[in-house]
């Protein structure tokens, strides 16, 4: 079994506000393995971001905050390096697109210097001539046509579906081992989301990148990723293999999630179910399970105790309730 | 390119259309009369009638406005009422390089301490640094030049009387020259002069370099690994002259017409004085070219800073 490329231990980053302290990541634990695609599921405000954001250690200081736990890659915590060891791992072994490609490039500088200006920071062997033909060459994978004249145009110029292309030409250009992508398809055309994800899928493969995909989108998972976990308030609530969620999800959240997506090969046009209810409180999360106030099969001790994640009968299957499915 | 100069020029010309006819109006109709306050006590009505006719006062408002149009489209700025029939051209050029000279070195002064400071305070916001310059700022914004010269001067007769201290207390030296007592009289004059615009540019640099760095693409730059030294300096900067060019083309407009007040209160003879001069002796042909002066800066400055804006910034093509 080969080495993990990325451990996350107990990771607990809050927030800190005037309105108390916000536990957007709580206790949360999981590992990647070289090349591995992992899919981050949750609604808004379950901590994904938040959890990918502590990972490239860009949290906000202040008000955020990592207060414990560990992020250890390739056998080395990413909490205890120095500001300058830091930056030489972002952008070059840890990359990382957004959610809004309209504003995640600067609107000043030339999509092709925004990429190899990258390259030229972690190869200290480039030249500016070598490092722009490398942008050139970025640009090309990830099919933006009639590269080496695009590579001079601004952000402006490019249409989201392009900008995002060029986020990604940007986060690959340095070979990195995990590619973070933080909903990278929700500011999309639906028909721009399945292109710009299949390039990444193809690329990620192709320079061998284990990828963390953070997603609402349950579709953009199933044609995806190999291992799933599900956050809920700051919590992993399951952890599991991709087709494990879909055929057989233990935690009752998920189940309600997956209820709760149309299906396209449904044809008796049955109604979509609802999670009732709203995510908990974070400042003063509920004793117990967060979940449990929505909860169709609530027994009195998930109000009591908040369960670990722990494994079910089903091999590699892991989820956070007393009951599972 | 050249479509937008020449666009640009003739916006010029409607702009000086109009302001030389308001300022032409107001000086008709204002009270009080150029003839009169000229004879003063020499006043009698053959001669008051005979300068009037003269200066072609007595004719009606269209005409005379029409006169001083063809004269200043043959570059002729007409002649000064008060000082002995002086050509305005002449007193400006003698006003123009002297406000200039305090302009350039006050708004010098004011980018190279303003903006550093701003940057400064917007990536220690929220610190004791951020406060003190901050509130230091906001205590120069606040208080008018003219209070700042006028207890300059006190404090230095203050000292002249009590320690014998010896330093100008007014005047200007020579225009464009440096001796050590040519910077005697300048160095006031000029810090007075970019105090009030330092605190300006320091605070909108603070806030819109603290909001180019809440900006995505700031993050981004994070995330690629460069350094925080060039996040700040090449992918912030950038980004946050943007508004600060927009007040140096105003700036710049406001520089060949001096500051009115510390020119009076320093006595010095640059364009401010002369324009304050000229109104309170009702000096048409000198207001009316002082205001041509002011309009036409504004323009260019505001040319100025077009041309700026499309050189920091991409998005904005001249068309």
């Amino acid at each position: 079994m080969a080495a993990n490329l990325l451990e996350v231990n107990n990771l607990k980053t809050y927030f800190y506000t005037r309105g108390g302290v916000i536990k957007a990541v709580d206790d949360v634990s999981f590992v990647m393995k070289p090349g591995e695609t992992l899919g981050v599921v949750g609604e808004s405000g379950s901590g994904k971001s938040v959890t990918a954001l502590s990972v490239m250690r860009l949290i906000a200081n202040p008000p955020g905050k990592i207060v414990g736990g560990d992020i250890i890659f390739n056998g080395e915590s990413i909490l205890q390096k120095s500001m300058d060891d830091l930056t030489e791992l972002r952008g070059s072994k840890i990359s990382m697109i957004f959610q809004d490609p309209m504003t995640s490039l600067n609107p000043v500088f030339t999509v092709g210097y925004q990429i190899a200006e990258t390259v030229k920071r972690h190869r200290k062997d480039v030249n500016n001539d070598q490092a722009w033909r490398r942008a050139v060459e970025m640009l090309d994978l990830v099919r933006i046509p009639d590269a080496k004249k695009r590579a001079k145009a601004y952000p402006h110029e490019f249409s989201g579906g392009m900008r995002q292309r060029v986020m990604i030409a940007i986060a690959l250009a340095c070979n990195p081992q995990l590619l973070i992508a933080d909903e990278p398809t929700t500011a999309l055309d639906v028909t721009i989301q399945a292109q710009v994800l299949e390039l990444m899928k193809g690329l990620s493969q192709e320079f061998g990148t284990a990828v963390m995909l953070i997603t609402h989108d349950l579709g953009v998972v199933a044609g995806t990723c190999q291992h799933v976990n599900v956050m809920y308030a700051g919590h992993i609530v399951e952890s599991a293999p991709v087709k494990q969620i879909f055929d057989t999800p233990a935690h009752p959240y998920t189940v309600g999630l997956l209820q709760s997506i149309p299906r396209v090969d449904d044809l008796r046009g049955t109604r979509l179910t609802p999670i009732p209810g709203q995510p908990p409180d974070m400042v003063n999360p509920p004793q117990g399970c967060p979940y449990a106030a929505r909860c169709p099969k609530v027994q009195a001790r998930c109000r009591q105790e908040r369960p670990e994640l722990m494994q079910v009968s089903r091999g590699e299957q892991l989820a956070a309730c007393f009951y599972p499915n | 390119m050249a479509q937008f100069f020449i666009k640009r020029l003739i916006g010029l010309v409607f702009v000086l259309l109009g302001v030389t006819f308001i300022t032409f109006i107001f000086g008709f109709y204002a009270p009080g009369d150029p003839i009169t306050a000229m004879l003063g006590n020499h006043f009698n009505l053959a001669a008051y009638l005979r300068l009037k006719h003269e200066y072609g006062l007595d004719l009606p408002l269209y005409q005379q406005y029409y006169n001083y149009v063809v004269n200043l489209l043959h570059g002729n700025l007409g002649t000064s009422f008060t000082t002995q029939g002086r050509a305005v051209w002449d007193i400006l050029s003698t006003g123009v390089p002297t406000s200039l000279e305090l302009g350039f070195w006050g708004l010098l002064l004011q980018i190279l301490i303003g903006v550093p400071l701003g940057i400064l305070s917007a990536l220690k916001a929220g610190t004791w640094l951020d406060t003190l310059s901050m509130t230091s700022a906001i205590f120069l914004f606040a208080i008018p030049s003219f209070i700042l010269a006028t207890l300059f001067q006190v404090v230095i007769v203050y000292l002249h009387l009590h320690f014998g201290v010896s330093w100008p207390v007014a005047g200007w030296g020579n225009t464009w020259q440096y001796g050590w007592s040519d910077i005697q009289f300048k160095l006031a004059p000029v810090i007075i002069y970019a105090a009030t615009g330092m605190a300006y540019f320091v605070r909108l640099t603070r806030t819109s370099t603290l909001e180019v760095l809440r900006k995505d693409y700031i993050r981004t730059a994070r995330a690629k690994g460069l350094k925080e030294r060039v996040v700040i300096y090449r992918h912030s900067l950038r980004n946050a002259l943007i508004p600060i060019i927009t007040v140096l083309g105003v700036s710049l407009g406001f520089l060949v017409t001096g500051a009115f007040f510390i020119e009076t209160v320093f006595n010095i003879s640059g364009i401010g004085y002369i324009t304050i001069q000229s109104i309170t002796t009702r000096d048409y042909p000198v207001i009316q070219a002082t205001t041509v002066l002011l309009a036409s800066a504004v323009v260019l400055g505001n040319l100025i800073s077009d041309l700026l804006y499309t050189a920091v910034d991409p998005r904005i093509k001249i068309s």
